[in-house]
């Protein structure tokens, strides 16, 4: 065993050795500019991140095995003088030896015993001591042999005792995917920290390497594993290519096993992710822990409103095919309940939109965040409003508009004067957008994708900061709507510096005179007024045209409620005179400005108004 | 997205996986422990067997993710000639797990 584990060993520490240079060479070629562009940055990160550490820990693993052998090495040197030891035969040899020193010890006695009766016969009487002499030179012969067997086997359980517990190491981890796993389960930083967990390059390399099932175990392991899938996605044209090459039944065990992470996913097409979205909604609408009364619970039915299927009841329903049968068609295309609050869209229109159509994300401000009733469910109202608009703007073109909220909206607090909820959900919303492009041509083979984004109020700080140069999106989206602004940051001087193509040309901004809570919101955070003209957007009127039957907004909500406004302290758009209300003026110039129709802008547009504020200099 | 790849560069890159073969190590040996019963005993001799199974089966693991290197490579290279026409136009190639654009204008 010795020779043999210290060959095997020292086998094991040169062929990692091997392995590790190997590997050195690889990712030293893969970052040397010969070879590059994603797929060989994947399979550096890969190398760099995951299998490389792995090797280390092998070889870890391998001394604390050389650390046993060395253990053992020594404990057999206290022995090694009693030559072979085998405890089964000691035992037959001690008993042996037993029996013998007992039979000698007993004919002893016999022997003495004859000796006194027999003390008439001298001759007999004087030979019987000598044999008695002979036996107990035998005896003393047994008893020193019984020792030694004994010393023997109190050496042997003493050697058994101090090596009990080597060798139990084994190498961590032996192939690839296990790797993966290991490191996953390592890295232990809670959800949320982004570029301080994975990195979207490892988490592409765990879906393209593990199995549905081994996902969904691990899944099941690391609740949070869905969370960091959200907040650091893998790049949307990587997971569609690697999309693109499953079979449908492999597909189908993927939203099965992991529909929190497929259902989330960038660069997936909407059904897919409506599909597994929906399958983890069933699966929530059964779980009992979840409280009806907290946000979660109260998701839930928000979600159900949302999709125009909370009207159905009794077992066994689909809600997928019910929300699809809707008119429009309605799908849940994100869904994150655990995180707080939960975040969610709602796909409304047709989902062909993304590989012949147009399809527009509406991004909601202040007091939208989800874990409230009618949330959701209001906001799917507006921008099923916005759908029924661009099909009467643009008939015979399939479109699709998505109810996103997907980041935590400031409520009426501090919080809304300030930019970081509108920064974290900006990095949200770029890959939301980068995705849509992967999903629409790699996966829909549409050769001209096209993306609208509109923003209301503080979505519209959103929506600015997401496709400003802070997050690097690869593809532009076509065309930007910013309604009732809360303000563009400073740092965005100019609509030509948003990934938008056509750049200031195709980014629109409009706020209706009678809303003053815009106004309010901007200078009360500093930010900027996307009206100005220093910015560059086209601006189009929100005021209503009476001699085009196109109502005005009188207030700032995106949809109004109430016959008025309300009060100078709580102001509000009275019913029908929202900016997403159908028949304002507001809608439907945001239906013809998303989706790149100026000709079918009521009023056309005009440049903003003259500066108010001192030339900004381009960044 | 910068795109550059060659199969030369790529087969020298995974070159030094070649000469790794644990199976065939002149040193390895197997062991036997005949009736042994005490436990470091048979924990060392499964330890000695197991070690350069798990290296081997690592190996094999790590070898197949760098092979992925040569084939991406080979994919590229054919993809390039059959699309050597249209690129000019700047048209969109695909491979593996990347999309890019590739312009090229000569």
């Amino acid at each position: 065993v010795k020779t043999a584990l210290s060959r095997n060993l020292a086998t094991a520490v040169t062929t990692l050795a091997d392995v590790e240079r190997a590997c050195g060479r690889l990712t030293g070629a893969l970052g040397s500019g010969q070879l590059s562009g994603e797929a060989y940055s994947a399979i550096g990160a890969l190398f760099s991140g995951v299998i490389v550490p792995s090797i280390g820990d092998a070889r870890a693993d391998i001394a604390s095995l050389q650390k046993d052998a060395d253990r053992f090495a020594w404990e057999d040197a206290k022995i090694s003088r009693f030559g072979v030891l085998k405890e089964d035969e000691l035992r037959v040899q001690i008993q042996a030896t037993k029996n013998q020193r007992e039979a000698t010890e007993r004919l002893i006695e016999v022997n003495e015993e004859a000796a006194t009766a027999l003390a008439g016969l001298p001759l007999l009487s004087e030979a019987l001591p000598l044999v008695n002499k002979r036996l107990e030179t035998v005896l003393n012969h047994l008893e020193t042999e019984l020792r030694d067997l004994e010393d023997r086997l109190a050496a042997l359980q003493h050697f058994d005792s101090a090596t009990r517990g080597l060798f139990q190491k084994r190498l961590a981890t032996t192939t690839v995917a296990a790797m993966v796993t290991a490191s996953m389960t390592r890295k232990d930083l809670p959800a949320g920290k982004g570029p301080s967990g994975w990195t979207d390059s490892e988490l592409m390399n765990f879906l393209s390497l593990l199995s549905p099932s081994q996902v969904e175990q691990l899944l099941s392991r690391n609740p949070e594993l869905a969370q960091r899938f959200w907040d650091t996605p893998p790049a949307p044209e990587t997971v569609a290519t690697w999309w693109k090459g499953l079979s449908p039944a492999d597909r189908e065990k993927w939203c099965q096993a992991a529909p929190s992470i497929i259902g989330n996913l960038p660069g997936l097409d909407a059904d897919t992710r409506i599909h597994a979205n929906t399958i983890q909604l069933q699966r929530d609408l059964h779980d009992l822990s979840i409280d009806p009364n907290s946000p979660r619970g109260i998701v839930l039915g928000d979600i159900l409103k949302a999709l125009g299927v909370d009207k159905f009841s009794g077992p066994g329903l689909d809600y997928e095919q019910l929300a699809k049968a809707q008119i429009p068609p309605h799908g849940l295309l994100a869904y994150n309940s655990t995180h707080r609050p939960p975040l969610a869209a709602v796909a409304v229109g047709e989902t062909r939109a993304e590989k012949s159509g147009k399809v527009t994300w509406t991004v909601p401000g202040m007091n939208s965040g989800l874990g409230e009733p009618g949330r959701l469910s209001g906001w799917t109202g507006a921008a099923a409003n916005l759908w029924n608009e661009q099909e009467d703007t643009e008939p015979g073109i399939p479109h699709m508009v998505v109810a996103w909220i997907g980041y935590e909206p400031p409520t009426q607090d501090a919080s809304v004067l300030q930019g970081d909820r509108a920064r974290a959900g900006a990095s949200r919303l770029s890959k939301e957008l980068d995705g849509q492009w992967a999903a629409d041509n790699i996966l829909g083979g549409n050769r001209h994708p096209f993306t609208a984004v509109v923003g209301h109020s503080y979505g519209t700080t959103v929506v600015t900061d997401a496709l400003s140069s802070g997050n690097t999106m690869t593809h532009n989206v076509q065309s930007v709507v910013l309604l009732a602004s809360a303000g563009v940051e400073p740092s965005i001087p100019h609509a030509d510096t948003l990934s938008v193509d056509g750049g200031a040309g195709h980014v629109y901004v409009s706020q209706s005179s009678q809303d003053t809570v815009a106004n309010l919101g901007r200078t009360l955070s500093g930010r900027s007024d996307p009206r100005d003209d220093l910015f560059g957007a086209q601006e189009f009127s929100s005021e209503g045209d009476l001699a085009h039957k196109l109502a005005p907004t009188d207030g700032h909500d995106p949809v109004g409620h109430g016959t008025d406004r309300g009060d100078l302290l709580a102001p509000h758009a009275s019913k029908g005179h929202g900016y997403l209300d159908r028949r304002t003026e507001a809608i439907h110039n945001t239906a013809a400005a998303s989706l790149g129709l100026d000709d079918q802008i009521n009023g056309g547009t005009r440049a903003g108004f003259p500066s108010q504020l001192s030339p900004r200099a381009p960044s | 997205v910068r795109v550059s790849s060659s199969v030369g560069a790529a087969r020298d890159a995974v070159e030094g996986f070649a000469a790794v073969n644990v199976d065939q190590h002149p040193a390895s040996q197997a062991t036997t422990v005949g009736s042994a019963t005490i436990a470091s005993v048979l924990n060392g001799a499964t330890a000695a067997d197991r070690v350069l199974e798990d290296v081997a089966t690592l190996i094999s693991s790590v070898k197949e993710q760098a092979g992925k290197v040569t084939t991406l490579a080979a994919t590229m290279e054919a993809r390039d000639a059959h699309d050597a026409g249209a690129l000019a136009a700047g048209r969109v190639i695909r491979w593996g797990w990347c999309t890019t654009h590739v312009t090229r204008t000569g």
